[in-house]
């Protein structure tokens, strides 16, 4: 098991009373795997990535019991030193908006090269060898004239590309990739989709796709873990869980995205009303005020992720769909 | 520590209170103003000295003197308390920092408006039209930047008279180019939104969105700078009575006291620290105010 | 559908922006296209390729470099600005950021009155009466009348936006990425809210967007935009179906693509710096891109040519 988090949950303290993004979540990722976490925006599926690595503001607090063991290592008991020898290292991670991770004022080439010497030890000259060589790994044609541009100089495609180039530039075992398309044209999309598909089977790197796309999932991952307001209410293999989707709001997910197959005029299947706030998360169920399915039941008791096994296809509901 | 430890099961807390966000120095500062406004208002109501008398027995008298003073008659004996002490002149420096309190409030809060109007609808309209209006506009605010503050206000003073209301333009006019930026700056940023777009798609004239659409949204920048040119206009007051060239004699201002205490720092220095001592209070206050109200508009701003 | 009266017909606009003393950016160069009554028509394309530049240069915000914009007859282009302002009810956008579309210190209530508040239509309770009912009708609970944009969602504030473009009656309505920033469950509920206001108001409408499956369930006919200039218009149904100019086909592919993941080839579609060369370059827009070109291609600029009866497409090879 490469990555293993057990109950965890964030409380980030706020103006208008703590709110829980991540709210008791419990997962595992094998080496060499990769997961999808599909949900809405404010599911807390960012913070969840973010807490893994430390990087949440400072004020957030992690439930006690809350384990996070990456490799056999306690990555919240860890001090900010130890977390700084993985960060970067063993796991790296890649944002929606490749802007954030480059600095504006370098130019590419410089910034892939000297973490390289910092954290390689490499000499000046293998450095600047071994970042072209990355660029060109990442599909970046003419990578050394590319390497003396600055970030703003290059297309949004490109500029995913470098951000991955620095991703993969000290071989991390894990790859978090936090939408890494959203900001992207579709065509474009596609591309980097295909690329990291590419480097996850040649590097044999475990790798955490972040979407708020069923689809996007479907075919580059092994396993999908499907969040709402702050838990996991669905997860399975990516197979069996297209194959059979029990939890309605996976389903009701899944039936909104417009098919490019349908007929015009037609009326999208949408789910009623608005993700809960997270200062007050609905009782029982959390999904059951949207739920099609919901009892009263549901909304008075919290259905628990079953069956514990996990590596079986496991819902968080009172009345899965068959 | 990158993973404070905490239990989570403790109970919900409500949105924080205003109070509580603006901590004890902010109140602290408000109580100060509000006393200094307060006396500034009520002076002629107070039971003090005329801040014109003189006391030639008792000059440069300590804080707390007590001077004894027979009647026309000679008999009875009446004793007046100097709480701050006497000035150079034998003078109430309790009274005298009350009406002085007029004549700076009067300059911290009337310049600054000068400005806060004039530049704030200059810079508006240069932010909103652009083009080479807006050019002419700006060169103008910086050369009235780069011309020496000081030769102006002395210019003023040696042509037009010494005078309050004089300071108070010259001081205004001062601070026009600084709201004109700031202005500008924040109308630029908004008029690029879509909601401007919004309103002109429906028709709406210009003077409308500048006064519905951005106006509402740069009035508090506007407001939080203000704040803090006000502690510069109390300061500017007191630099330019100092060097005499504020209010006339008799007329009391803090510049003006702490200017009349220099002769005498080394045996009477509380003629001139109290009230510089007032001066600094004052103006700490106005910019922990300034600041406080900032870090709230920009916490308000962090949610739109 | 022959005898459908054109509410808007936009006639070889262009649009140039100074970005420097002497360097223009030319975002749209030479656009035509027509808009039946009761029609919506679909504009897809990448970022970058000038969409929304066309809408705005409709909404006359700012007005196009040169060519013509005829709303129901009316040179929107020509007309004075007294009359422009009179004219602007009949036609209105909603944006895609709706939280930059919503005055932060406005409350919702006010902003959907804003129309009502120009034409001085009505008295105070009148118009609250008006607004509440409007709220209704695009879903959002009328007592959100005095909340203000950032107590809202996304979604919410698109119904917003939404509501304030409906108030004036508009005849025809512009929806410049109206569901791109929103979540998938949210987005089809405003997908679905568009449609429904579409049929209760008779809505002609110009829907932007780069998203080809949004735009094939809301659309009746789609023109793909490339670089500034359009490459194809036909009915949606044809277009997805028997797509023509390479571009066309390099995009449908791309839905396509992110489900059914290929191994890396070199038909990398996003290797370019910048959407925008320095000069345009001669012969069609595309053809670096294409890989069907042909020596014609990189000479003279392919015209939009009429394959059927309503079936446009501007290429050398496909024509």
């Amino acid at each position: 098991m490469l990555l293993m988090v057990n109950r965890l949950r964030v409380r980030i303290p706020t103006d208008r009373g703590p709110v829980c993004p991540v709210d008791g979540v419990s997962f595992t990722l094998e080496r060499g795997k990769t997961l999808g976490l599909v949900g809405e925006s404010g599911c807390g599926k960012t913070v969840l990535c973010r807490a893994i690595l430390g990087l949440l503001p400072k004020g957030t607090m992690l439930s006690k019991d809350a384990e996070i063991i990456f490799d056999g290592q306690l990555l919240n008991r860890l001090p900010e030193r130890g977390l700084n020898k993985i960060r970067g290292r063993e796991v790296a991670m890649i944002f929606q908006d490749p802007m954030t991770a480059l600095n504006p004022v370098m130019t590419v080439g410089r910034q892939l090269s000297e973490p390289l010497v910092h954290h390689l030890g490499m000499t000046a000259k293998d450095a600047k060898r071994k970042a072209t060589q990355l660029m060109a790994a990442t599909g970046i044609p003419n990578a050394e004239q590319r390497a003396r541009l600055y970030p703003h100089q290059l297309s949004g495609g490109l500029r995913q590309r470098i951000a991955i180039a620095m991703a993969l530039a000290c071989e991390p075992r894990l790859l978090i990739a936090d939408e890494p398309t959203t900001a992207l044209d579709a065509t474009i999309q596609a591309d980097i989709l295909d690329l990291l598909s590419f480097l996850h089977n040649e590097k044999r790197m475990a790798m955490i796709l972040i979407t708020h796309d069923l689809r996007m999932a479907a075919a580059r991952t092994q396993n999908i873990a499907v969040m709402y307001a702050g838990k996991i209410v669905e997860t399975a293999t990516t197979g069996e869980l297209f194959a059979n989707m029990r939890m309605p709001y996976t389903r009701a997910l899944f039936n909104a995205i417009p098919r490019i197959g349908n007929p015009t005029h037609r009326v999208l299947k949408t789910i009623v009303g608005q993700p809960p706030n997270p200062i007050d998360p609905p009782q029982g169920c959390r999904f059951s005020p949207r739920c099609l399915y919901a009892s009263l039941k549901c909304k008075a008791e919290e259905p628990p992720l079953l069956p514990e096994d996990p590596l079986a296809h496991r819902t968080a509901c009172w009345h899965p769909l068959t | 520590m990158a993973h404070p430890i905490q239990n989570t099961e403790s109970a919900c807390h409500g949105p924080m209170p205003l109070s509580e966000k603006l901590g004890i120095g902010f109140w602290l500062s408000v109580g100060w103003i509000a006393l200094v406004f307060a006396c500034a208002i009520f002076a002629d109501l107070l039971p003090l000295a005329e801040y014109d008398a003189m006391d030639w027995k008792n000059q440069a008298s300590p804080p707390g003197f007590r001077a004894i003073r027979s009647d026309s008659h000679g008999q009875s004996a009446i004793t007046t308390v100097y709480v701050f002490g006497t000035d150079t002149m034998g003078r109430d420096i309790l009274a005298r920092l009350i009406y002085g309190a007029r004549i700076s409030l009067a300059v911290g809060l009337i310049a600054p408006m000068i400005g806060l109007v004039i530049g704030g609808i200059i810079g508006m309209l240069a932010g909103f039209y652009r083009g080479r209006a807006e050019t002419i506009v700006m060169a103008i605010m910086d050369v009235i930047l780069a011309f020496p503050g000081l030769v102006l206000l002395l210019a003023v003073y040696f042509y037009l008279g010494p005078g309050l209301d004089k300071m108070i333009f010259a001081l205004g006019f001062l601070t026009i180019p600084a709201f004109t930026r700031v202005a500008r700056a924040n109308t630029l940023n908004f008029s690029q939104r879509d909601f401007v777009t919004a309103a002109r798609a429906l028709g709406q004239s210009d003077i409308h969105i500048l006064a519905r659409e951005i106006l509402p949204n740069i009035v508090m920048p506007m407001i939080v700078y203000a704040l803090l040119i006000v502690s510069y206009m109390i300061v500017a007051e007191g630099s330019l009575s100092f060097l005499a060239l504020g209010v006339p004699p008799p007329t009391p201002s803090w510049g003006g006291m702490i200017a009349g205490g220099k002769e005498m720092l080394d045996e009477a220095a509380h003629v001139s620290l109290i009230p510089a001592l007032v001066m600094f209070l004052t103006v700490l206050s106005f910019n922990l105010i300034g600041d406080a109200v900032r870090a709230l508009v920009d916490a308000r701003e962090g949610q739109l | 559908m022959f005898n459908q009266r054109t509410i808007l017909d936009v006639q070889n606009i262009r649009v140039e922006f100074r970005i420097e003393k002497r360097k223009t950016l030319r975002a749209v160069s030479g656009v035509s296209f027509d808009i039946k009554q009761g029609e919506t028509l679909g504009l897809v394309g990448e970022s970058g390729c000038g969409k929304s530049s066309v809408a705005r240069a409709i909404m006359q915000l700012p007005p196009p470099t040169s060519g013509r914009v005829l709303l129901e007859g009316d040179d929107l282009t020509e007309v004075s600005k007294k009359q422009l302002r009179q004219l602007r009810p009949k036609f209105q956008i909603v944006f895609q950021d709706s939280i930059s579309a919503l005055n932060p210190r406005q409350t919702i209530g006010a902003a959907i009155a804003m129309p009502l508040h120009i034409a001085n239509n009505g008295s105070r309770s009148e118009q609250k009466f008006m607004v509440q009912k409007m709220m209704a009708q695009v879903g959002i609970d009328p007592e959100y009348y005095n909340l203000r944009p950032f107590e809202l969602s996304g979604g919410q504030c698109q119904r917003v936006q939404i509501a304030r473009a409906l108030m004036t009656n508009p005849h025809l309505l512009i929806c410049d990425e109206p569901v791109s920033s929103l979540d998938v469950s949210v987005q089809a509920q405003i997908i679905n809210l568009l449609e429904d206001l579409r049929c209760r108001y008779g809505l002609t409408m110009l829907f932007i967007s780069h998203d080809l499956a949004v735009v094939k369930n809301v659309c009746d006919r789609v023109a793909v935009m490339y670089m500034g200039k359009l490459c194809e218009i036909g009915s949606s149904d044809d277009l997805y179906r028997f797509p023509l100019h390479p571009y066309t086909e390099i995009l449908l592919n791309a839905v396509a693509r992110i489900e059914q993941p290929r191994a890396l080839s070199d038909a990398q579609t996003d290797v370019m710096d910048s959407p925008f060369p320095a000069g345009s370059p001669p012969g069609c827009r595309f053809h670096q891109r294409c890989n069907m070109k042909q020596g014609i291609c990189s000479e003279t600029e392919p015209e939009m040519k009429r394959v059927r009866s309503d079936r446009w497409v501007a290429c050398h090879v496909r024509e």
